[in-house]
Parts: C-alpha cells; structure tokens; sequence
C-alpha cells in the first residue's frame, strides 16, 4: 500500500461560499441521482429557474429514464372494475402517491367487450374485441396509440386472443410511446387441429408482419398477462375441456420470432400458477399448491443444454405473513416483472411479496377478485400528467 | 513486478516492487502513488501515457482533496476483481462500501471540492458516489431548504411560484 505525503485529512473544511461546481455537468449528475419516485424532479424543479430548464430538458428526462431504467418504482396496480373502469391503486406512500382519480380511465362504452392485457415499460395495453383495435396508453402522459388489428384476424368464432407489448427504447431512456412493439396471439381452438398464432407490430413502420403458428393438440386458454424473459415473451396456456391436468406455456421468441410450447412443473397441474422473471431475466413460475405454500420454480438448462424446471424454494404463507387469523382462501394476483413481487391475497387481505427478500407489505382489503396489473413508470417534470377524464374522452371518440 | 526507470520505485507490503508516479497538488504538494491507483484516474492514466519527468501536475486540485481523492483511489484498486460470487466477493463488497461510506463523512463544501476533483481528475467511481451522496442529501429536502444549503437564490416571482405550485397541486396525495 503505497502512502502519500498527506494521507490524513485535514479538519478545517474550505470556506463554504460558491458550493456547487458552476458547472451544469457535475449539476446534472448529481440531480440525474436523485431517487425515480413521482415527487423527486417536481420539487427539485422548484429551487430556482436555473434547476427547473435542467429539469425539464428531455435529453436530462431521456438520461434520468436510462439511469434509473433498471428499477422504476411501482407507481401502483390497474385492475378492472365495474362499468368498464379501469381502476388505478396507488401502492406508494405521500409525497409520491398518485391519487386514482389521476390514472383510472373510463375505457370503452358499456356494450363494448375489452381486455386489459397488463403494463410494461411505461404503457399500458387495452384489446377492444368489438372495435378490433389495441390501444397502448400511457398513462403517465395520458397519450394513447391505437392499432388496428391484423385484416382477417378476427373473423373466426371460438377463437382467444392476447397480446403483450415491449417498448423499445426503454434502455436508452426513451418514452414509452415513441416506439413499441406489440405481439398479438391468436388460438384457433374449434378446428380439429388446434393452433395457436402470433404476429408482431411495429410502431416505427406501423405495420404488421407475418403470422407465425404452433400446432397446440388440445383448445387452450391464454391467461394472465406474459412475462418478458432475456429473449422471449411468455404466456401461461391452459387447457381445457380435455379432462387431462394440462399447463403449458407458450414461448414468443422475440430474435428468432418463433413460437414454442413446454410444459410446467410436474406436481403443479391442481395449483394456481403465476409467470414470474428469475435473477438472469429468466422465467420462472411461481405456483400456489395450497392455501399456506407457494413453490418457485425457475427454468435452467442443465449441463446437457436442455431446459428445465428446477424447483428454487417453497415459501411458507403462514410463516412469513403475521395475520392472525388461519389462512385460508389464498389466490395469486399478479406479479410485477421489475420488483419481482407477486400480489396475493388471504381473505381478502392483499399483500405485496418481493420474492427474493420475502419482504412484504399489506396493502388493503380487496372488495373483489380481479387480477392485478402493476403500473411501474416514471414521472418527471416537463410533461403533464394524463387525467382520467381526458384519457376516457380520447378513448371513447372514434 | 519490477520498477521502470523513469518512475520512482516503491516496496509493496507484499514484498514485491510496484510502479509509482508522482502527483503534485495545486499548493505543491507531492504525492507518491502506485500507478495502479492513480490511473482511476483517467487525467492521470493521460498524463502518464504523455511521459514527462518531475510529477505529474494537477493545477486545479488542492493537496487536502487530492489527499482524500487517492485515499479513494488506493483502496478501490487495492481490491483485487475476485471471482463472482463467491464469498470473498461478497466480503470484499461489503468492505468496500463500508469505506466508501465512511469516506463520505464529511462537509457539504469538502464534498462539492471532492465533485469537482472527481470531475476533473475523471474518477468515474468517485464521481458517482460523490453526486449520490449529495443527491441523498438533498432528496427529502424542500426547494427552500436546498437553496438555503447551496446559498442559491429564489428567482421565481411570487406569481411564478404560485403557478408551480398549482401544477404540483393535486398531481400527489
């Protein structure tokens, strides 16, 4: 260890007078630091005029977006209500609590059949089945693309469909509307030979390109919104009418634009399952076997090359939550990809559970069962925020 | 590893002979470093490459944060890149951060002077844990409370203010 001539610091500190480096480099590194919650930017922005340009220049956002892409906070969960509502919850504490009203929107006319196909970098993916079309909202901006879907597409009865979108400059900071891709799945379930069909689009061509198919053996369902692995999209696919145990799932290879179909853990045909993404950006799969045990499984390929289930560890419920009362009624109702946190509840009670620190968080009482979307994004300054109202409005016209 | 001619030669802890360069702060003083050390620097590691006899010059940094800049210095190139993973990884991790932290202790102005250095010298490690600890400190402040720690001046008008404010409104519980 080498030693310097000085290597003791000094106590008396420098006098205090022009502290900040006049130097708008060092200045956006600093504030290019401050931690991505919905508060942080607008009150920095609030020091002086100086601070409020930086703040709000977009190269800063695009650059505080690419900073901190690897950990947006989970603004809050989407689920649909009644009346064609699409319910926003907020799960942060003030100041960064986003109140409901902000991003709840009013999606579709009563008559209309819509799904709500989760949120990913920033947007979110609503299917209207009677007008044929994607939306991809952002919500944060209340900006909103529609897409039709492919010509011929949904002309066939008994068929299901869902869709999962990808934003493609989340990396790089980009917002999330600017280009994003959306891969639409088809199954063709009443025809003797059962097929399942995928097409991807792209926002930057505005087109839709050739439909890829998988031959499936028996109907499916397509259920729960898809997790986004290193290279693939997935979807968990059930089957049914068959009398046989039957979950498989359905992998979108985004290079190679291929579809494949594998089937989940042995021993977990009774249980609930949930996608979830291991360390890595691997997929895994979390499965409720009972009202107390979750399993998580994770998807390794061994020393021969070949994919498979590994079962990565057992989480006891009535160890981990302190409540109470027995557990009882337990049910698996989303997952967030970015925080790795899974939503269940127990009588209702609904609990937020990162699933590699076990650190969890009651959230409320549900006053129904519906699937959880989490809502993870970035609010920063220079950009209003989008208002239910006007979001509904801008869906409802034509 | 033997010592190269045109730099001073220092005895390691561990026996051997390393390669050392001297630094001369902007007061003149001078500093002797494990090359290894200094080129985290990427001035130096420059300046290095350049040659030149006599120290290497370093006008716009003062000798009580340099000495602070190469205490960082010599312990992040002191640690060796362990295998990932392992468990001396792991405790390697935790010494290191726990150095950082403490290396954090101290004032607001010795902190900006370390930015400032970090920034010229392109110490990108020392950069970045210098801008998060401000950034921490300024996180849960108010916009009166962070001009009143950097002496900045509110230049909103009242009206300007009461606008912003009104943006803000309603958008958070």
């Amino acid at each position: 260890m080498s030693e310097g001539l000085m290597s003791r610091r000094p106590s008396s500190p420098p006098p205090a007078a022009a502290l900040l480096p006049d130097n708008d480099d060092i200045l956006r590194e600093i504030l290019l630091r401050l931690p991505p919650l919905p508060s942080s930017l607008p009150r920095a922005s609030l020091v002086c005029k100086h601070w409020r340009r930086l703040l709000s220049d977009p190269r800063f956002l695009r650059r505080f977006r690419a900073f901190h892409r690897r950990n947006p906070p989970l603004l809050g969960i989407f689920n649909t209500a009644f009346y064609g509502l699409l319910q926003f919850t907020p799960t942060l504490d003030p100041p960064d609590r986003i109140p409901s009203a902000r991003l709840s929107l009013q999606v579709g006319h009563g008559d209309e059949i819509w799904d709500f196909l989760g949120c990913r970098h920033g947007l979110a993916l609503i299917l209207n089945q009677t007008r044929l079309e994607l939306t991809v909202w952002d919500p944060l901006a209340g900006d909103q693309r529609r897409v039709p879907v492919p010509p011929g597409w949904f002309r066939n009865e008994g068929a299901v469909y869902n869709a999962a979108l990808i934003c493609n400059n989340h990396l790089a900071g980009g917002v999330p509307l600017e280009a994003f891709k959306v891969v639409l799945l088809r199954g063709l379930l009443d025809a003797d030979h059962p097929q399942l069909f995928a097409s991807i689009y792209e926002s930057e061509t505005g087109v839709w390109g050739d439909a890829i198919s998988i031959a499936i053996g028996v109907p499916v369902t397509l259920v729960n919104p898809s997790v986004l692995t290193k290279d693939s999209l997935c979807w968990l696919v059930q089957e049914y009418d068959t009398g046989s145990d039957g979950n498989h799932i359905l992998e979108f290879d985004l290079d190679r634009q291929a579809l494949a179909v594998f089937g989940a853990p042995v021993g977990t045909e009774e249980s609930c399952l949930e996608l979830v993404r291991m360390e890595d950006n691997k997929l895994g799969l979390a499965a409720l076997l009972d009202d107390v045990t979750i399993q998580l499984w994770e998807r390794k390929a061994g020393s021969d090359g070949v994919a498979r289930w590994m079962l990565q560890k057992s989480i006891k419920l009535d160890k981990l939550l302190s409540v109470g009362s027995p557990i009882v009624g337990t049910l698996i109702h989303g997952y967030d990809e970015n925080g790795h946190v899974i939503f269940i509840s127990t009588s209702l009670d609904v609990f937020m559970i990162q699933l590699k620190t076990m650190q969890f968080r009651h959230l409320f009482k549900a006053m129904f069962i519906t699937s959880y979307h989490p809502y993870t994004g970035f609010y920063t300054t220079g950009r209003g925020i989008g208002s239910g109202d006007v979001g509904a409005e801008s869906l409802n016209s034509t | 590893m033997a010592a190269a001619d045109s730099c001073d030669g220092i005895s390691t802890s561990g026996g051997g002979w390393e390669k050392t360069v001297t630094l001369v702060s902007s007061d003149d003083a001078r500093f002797e470093v494990r090359e290894a050390a200094a080129s985290l620097s990427q001035t130096v590691r420059r300046m290095i490459r350049a040659g030149g006899d006599g120290g290497i010059p370093l006008p716009k940094v003062d000798a009580r944060t340099l000495s602070t800049v190469l205490e960082y210095c010599n312990k992040h190139a002191a640690v060796p890149a362990p295998a990932p993973e392992s468990s001396s990884a792991e405790a390697a991790a935790v010494d290191l951060e726990w150095f950082d932290k403490e290396l954090m202790h101290v004032d607001l102005a010795t902190l900006c002077s370390l930015i400032r250095a970090a920034d010229y010298l392109e110490v990108a490690g020392l950069l970045d844990l210098t801008c998060k600890t401000v950034a921490d400190m300024i996180k849960s402040k108010t916009a009166e409370e962070i001009r009143q720690m950097f002496g900045i001046q509110n230049d909103f008008t009242p009206e300007e203010e009461e606008q912003l404010s009104r943006e803000n409104a309603g958008v958070f519980e």
